[in-house]
């Protein structure tokens, strides 16, 4: 049998984002993504680079940037590992957080996924309905009448 | 931002149900997901999965007597204790409490489940028997038909996920006879029927030892 390749372990992938950036990354980095994984058993050529279409390159670094941190079996405790992912996504606005839901999504990245809904959710739990109708750009489709009526049927969840 | 309906339903689900009930006033769409029982059932699952993970958030449910006639639940958070529900009105404006007023006399009171976060709690009033379904998360009651004059020796509820029905099983027996009369109650169908017991109890008064149903969704086999 013959090996191209000195060491599993050590394997390069690229990925290229929609906007044409290139990240060369590890595979145990890039296995994290299950879309990806599937993607790197079809594929022939391990060289070649693996699009992520929908992803900017923005966006897809800091993805590496958390797939980086989860592939590492080193020393960091599981607590340190929360503590890591909670200064993640601090530092992220809102649209940062929305293009990486989207891309955690896309490219099938459970623990990710997870975080950042779980940030999302902090963040419009105590968010009023105009707050997120402006935040999401929603339109307010009710009524005054019909908006009214709800409120009424449970007014105490509208209390402060 | 335009958020799937997939990853809208992931983000709602996170969210305490006091959040979720001023959310749905945001537009038609997130009413419609917000109300829908597949929601629920999602949203009951997360929650859980969430708040086992993190103990701190976790509400202890206290009953309490005589002489607030009310249960309350006890906060973790901040250890204080709030009144989830009250057997009865504490003064004339309050609204009716489910044909319980101010002069009324409670007896007993047992609570029983929780079962996907409802309770059953069982009242008596004067010899009076009243069941009362609880939702505590959106503060919704539901008072049982035709319960009255039941003379409870058991009773039990579960939910039913092949129907997707809630049904409360109740034995009961008349001062003449022994046998047990066995009576269940579907919520979908808001009504009793009988059920063939096939057993008596023996003569005398009873006490009758039970397990309250956890969060078991033990179907009732007859």
């Amino acid at each position: 049998m013959a090996s191209t390749s000195t060491s599993t372990l050590s394997r390069k992938l690229i990925l290229k984002s929609s906007d044409g950036e290139k990240f060369e990354v590890d595979e145990n980095v890039a296995m994290q993504s299950q879309t990806i994984k599937h993607m790197i058993e079809d594929l022939d050529d391990i060289n070649s680079p693996i699009p992520v279409s929908i992803v900017t390159g923005t966006i897809l670094s800091k993805v590496i940037e958390y797939c980086k941190k989860h592939a590492t079996e080193d020393s960091d405790s599981d607590e340190q590992l929360k503590q890591w992912d909670k200064e993640y996504a601090n530092n992220m606005d809102l649209n940062t957080l929305y293009y990486l839901l989207l891309a955690a999504n896309y490219m099938e990245i459970k623990g990710l996924l997870e975080l950042i809904t779980q940030c999302v959710a902090d963040m419009i739990k105590g968010k009023s309905p105009e707050e997120i109708r402006a935040h999401f750009n929603i339109k307010n489709d009710f009524t005054p009448q019909e908006e009214a009526n709800i409120r009424n049927e449970n007014p105490w969840a509208f209390e402060n | 931002m335009e958020l799937s309906q997939d990853v809208l339903i992931e983000i709602l689900s996170r969210l305490p149900v006091k959040s979720l009930i001023r959310l749905s006033t945001v537009c038609k769409y997130w009413l419609s997901i917000i109300r829908s029982t597949d929601f629920a059932t999602i949203h009951y699952a997360t929650r859980l999965r969430l708040l086992s993970n993190n103990r701190q958030e976790c509400d202890a449910l206290l009953t309490t007597f005589f002489p607030a006639c009310s249960i309350s639940i006890l906060s973790y958070d901040n250890l204080t204790l709030k009144t989830a529900f009250k057997f009865r009105p504490s003064a004339e404006s309050d609204p009716p409490s489910f044909g319980i007023s101010l002069r009324d006399i409670i007896t007993d009171c047992y609570v029983y489940g929780p079962c996907n976060g409802l309770f059953l709690l069982q009242l008596t009033k004067a010899y009076e028997n009243v069941l009362l379904l609880w939702n505590p998360a959106t503060r919704e009651v539901f008072s049982l038909p035709d319960v009255k004059h039941f003379r409870f020796f058991y009773v039990g509820f579960g939910y039913d996920d092949v129907t997707n029905d809630y049904k409360v099983v109740c034995f009961n027996r008349t001062e003449a006879t022994t046998t047990a009369i066995v009576l269940l109650y579907s919520l979908a169908a808001n009504s009793w029927r009988h059920v063939d017991a096939g057993f008596c109890f023996g003569p005398g008064r009873k006490s009758v030892v039970y397990g309250t149903p956890s969060t078991s969704n033990g179907r009732k086999h007859h």
